[in-house]
């Protein structure tokens, strides 16, 4: 009788003690809630109440191979590929340089315009451009695919500003300004993929009469980051 | 004796299944659940209306304006359909058609005094837009909004408008859009909205062009009205 009574305590017991486990994974689907006990000050060194940043680019390099493609032409198409190279001083600021190698050709309007009209105006080919850049991200933020599907994908938009030469095929160097925006999207800690559109503004001499040319660009690449991981200062 | 002993384990057992169980279906709750608790849905159930303004970028000859109208409901919060209608026929000049008029006058060609060409007129399309990407965005650290990447697919109807250009061809014609851009909630009553949509229309560009498929992008601004309120997830 005595052991028969033991053992019904014991399932009891076991019972009692799992009830709480069973409740918290089903009560409203789940709700979830983190209880942590503070005794003394010592526990300042165990409690995190800061969340880690998902990407950090604060001291890293990052090498970006790209490809170049010129949207406002009309007589010429060009396609390009470069690379640029940008020091992230903090998670905000950047400075680096870039470099762009063009090949082109004209295009059917040229023809048609020559045809039609006999009107023939000056085509420039564009060889390269060489530069250096300051970039500034004012906007970050996560988006899901699908609005619920696959991880958290994290990004960035950025300012990106410059100077430096364009050589076309016909010229001779030519100062150069240019400005841009651009987004970066996250897809481990050594890796982003990276589009931008930048105006690059510089003065061809034509036969006729220099003219200011806007070559307004987009490149897509993928960021690559050194070293590979950011070391956080506090574990997760 | 042994039946006591016996029963004393098996008790034991029932026990530890017992832990063992609830553990495993409370780790299955975290791994089933969905990545946002509680996300705002900010389309789903929706009706946008959008008034918006837009020019074509790197047309040859003509730049058009684009006033439009837009309504779409949103089935999910990542596919919605609707209705857009919109009037282009306001147009500008490019270089290219002032130095070939000029060209003209100078050589005294009068073929090319004035450039016969085309542009976009009146445009109703349906249209379907797909967001393959949406959430929270952060403005200078501060600022906490809502954004969306979205991509436009429609077809409908398009008319074109003719310049300078004495018996042109029928200007009724067939209209694809196929484009993509983005929404930013500053609120989460409406949305500004930025974009670039192609508007490919089959035209001759100017009278002596061949006639072919044309493909006009226009940069849109825009801003959105969005109703009811924002249901949550779960």
């Amino acid at each position: 009788m005595k052991t028969w009574g033991s053992g019904i305590l014991v399932v009891v017991a076991f019972g009692l003690l799992t009830m709480p486990v069973l409740a918290q994974g089903t009560k409203d689907g789940a709700k979830e809630e983190a209880v942590v006990e503070v005794k003394g000050e010592s526990s300042e060194k165990f409690v995190r109440v800061i969340q880690q940043k998902p990407f950090v680019k604060a001291l890293r390099l990052e090498i970006e191979p790209t490809f170049n493609l010129p949207l406002n032409e009309n007589f010429t198409r060009h396609v390009g590929a470069g690379v640029q190279v940008r020091f992230h001083i903090t998670d905000e600021w950047s400075i680096g340089g870039d470099y762009i190698k063009y090949w082109g050709w004209q295009t059917d309007l040229a023809t048609e315009v020559g045809e039609s009209f006999q009107v023939f105006p000056e085509k420039r080919l564009m060889d390269f451009y060489a530069g250096g850049h300051i970039s500034y991200v004012p906007v970050t933020g996560k988006f899901l695919w699908f609005g619920t599907l696959g991880p958290v994908i994290n990004w960035d938009f950025y300012l990106i500003a410059g100077g430096g030469v364009n050589k076309t095929l016909h010229g001779n160097y030519h100062g150069s300004g240019n400005f841009g925006a651009g987004v970066r999207f996250v897809l481990a800690q050594w890796i982003t993929l990276n589009f931008d559109v930048r105006d690059y503004i510089f003065k061809e001499d034509y036969a006729h009469k220099g003219k200011i040319v806007n070559n307004v660009v987009f490149t897509a690449g993928f960021g690559l980051f050194v070293p590979f991981k950011h070391k956080y200062k506090f574990e997760k | 004796m042994t039946g006591a002993r016996a029963m004393k384990r098996l008790a034991l057992i029932l026990g530890l299944l017992m832990i063992s169980s609830g553990a495993f279906a409370q780790r299955g709750n975290i791994v089933d659940a969905p990545a946002v608790r509680h996300q705002n849905l900010m389309r789903k159930g929706r009706h946008e209306l959008t008034p918006s303004l837009g020019v074509t970028l790197g047309k040859s000859y003509v730049t058009n304006l684009m006033f439009q109208a837009g309504y779409q409901y949103h089935f999910l919060d990542w596919l919605a359909a609707g209705l857009e209608i919109g009037y282009a026929g306001v147009g500008f000049k490019t270089s290219l058609t002032k130095n070939i008029e000029e060209q003209g006058r100078r050589i005294e060609d009068p073929n090319t005094y004035a450039v016969a060409r085309s542009g976009l007129g009146l445009m109703a399309l349906a249209k379907l837009s797909v967001v393959p990407y949406g959430g929270k965005l952060v403005l200078g650290g501060k600022h906490l909004g809502y954004a969306d990447f979205h991509i436009n697919l429609g077809v409908g109807l398009a008319t074109i408008s003719y310049k300078d250009w004495e018996n042109h061809p029928g200007s009724m014609t067939v209209g694809v859009l196929v484009g993509g851009g983005v929404r930013y909630f500053p609120i989460k009553l409406l949305s500004i909205n930025l974009s670039v949509n192609d508007y490919m229309v089959p035209r001759k560009e100017v009278k002596n062009a061949k006639s072919r498929m044309t493909q006009n992008p226009i940069f849109m601004l825009g801003v959105s009205f969005f109703l009811p309120e924002v249901k949550r997830g779960f």
